[in-house]
């Protein structure tokens, strides 16, 4: 999968003048930002929530970064301030997640027996396993991992987004990592 | 002596390095979105400009009308208070100040006729004669 990487510092000033024109009520500018960023806030939803409503997430994190565009903070990265507004939305949906998960560790409660596991993971497709390594994480671990590790942003810019100490950041990165190595191991996969 | 430490560290490092290679390698592909996901953004996002700045002005100057309106309210309230309690009050014609008079006048003999003792000293104090020299 190809994500659209926005280049830092050439983004920002051209993100900032995009957000004063959409302040002063073009409404076309926000099309601008939109297509800037609706791969990495697509992506990140997906990693958190799952593919269900995808599509009413997004344009929720849209809608929701258009009517918060006069309370933006103009000295803020738009994206660290997006990404906020993508775990808000996800956060919301956390019951559903609880519920995704639960139907999932009872499918792997019914996962065949040692002897045949070997061949059966040969036929999941690794995608598969991250997605459900992921999915059994917490919230919160799974978020970190996937803002961190997938979606390569600085330690400090997850802290900022998740507005939490930069120790909790790398904490739950500790134990996110350890929790999907142990889950992708208990599945034969060698790290 | 921190050798063994590094050694440690550099594999825990290495491994990290590994699983997130891995997870990067792996990562589930995010589904595409529907054709037209973006114009429906876009719609709704008219529709709430259209609410949010289109009626502002209109929202302004209702604010502006009530704030006088509040202003209005207690001064018309007073004013009318004021013309109620004028027009209200019953003036005193002349033919109503000649009944007072007469009654006041009535009122004020029979309080004397009935305390006119002679005898009665607490009362000399506050009648006089007209022979009584100033």
């Amino acid at each position: 999968m190809v994500v659209a990487v926005v280049s830092p510092n050439s983004s920002e000033s051209s993100d900032r003048a995009l957000v004063r024109a959409c302040l002063r009520g073009e409404t076309q500018p926000f099309g601008h930002l939109y297509r800037r960023y609706q791969h990495q806030v697509r992506s990140t939803l997906f990693q958190l929530c799952g593919e269900e409503h995808l599509d009413d997430l997004v344009q929720d994190v849209f809608l929701r970064a258009w009517k918060g565009l006069p309370g933006f903070k103009h000295s803020a990265k738009f994206s660290t301030w997006l990404y906020r507004i993508a775990w808000n939305v996800a956060s919301d949906r956390r019951r559903d997640y609880a519920k995704r998960r639960e139907r999932f560790q009872t499918a792997v409660a019914n996962l065949p027996t040692e002897s045949n596991r070997r061949s059966q993971l040969t036929q999941l497709h690794y995608q598969d396993l991250v997605q459900q390594g992921l999915a059994q994480l917490s919230l919160e671990h799974r978020t970190v991992l996937v803002l961190h590790d997938l979606e390569d942003l600085p330690q400090k810019e997850v802290a900022e987004i998740l507005d939490v100490p930069i120790g909790t950041v790398k904490s739950r990165l500790h134990h996110a990592r350890a929790g999907i190595r142990q889950f992708l191991q208990a599945r034969g996969i060698e790290l | 002596m921190n050798r063994p430490r590094d050694l440690h560290s550099d594999a825990r490092e290495r491994e990290h390095r590994d699983l997130v290679a891995f997870l990067q390698r792996h990562r589930p592909s995010t589904p595409p979105a529907a054709e037209d996901l973006s114009d429906r953004i876009m719609a709704q996002i008219e529709i709430l400009d259209r609410e949010t700045t289109a009626p502002q002005p209109r929202v302004r100057a209702q604010l502006r009308t009530h704030r006088r309106l509040v202003w209005l309210a207690p001064a018309a309230i007073a004013a009318a208070a004021m013309v109620t309690w004028l027009t209200a009050r019953p003036a005193l014609e002349v033919a109503d100040i000649d009944d007072i008079e007469a009654a006041m006048i009535a009122s004020w003999q029979a309080t004397t006729d009935g305390l006119s003792d002679p005898d009665d000293e607490s009362f000399a104090l506050f009648t006089f004669d007209s022979t009584d020299e100033f």
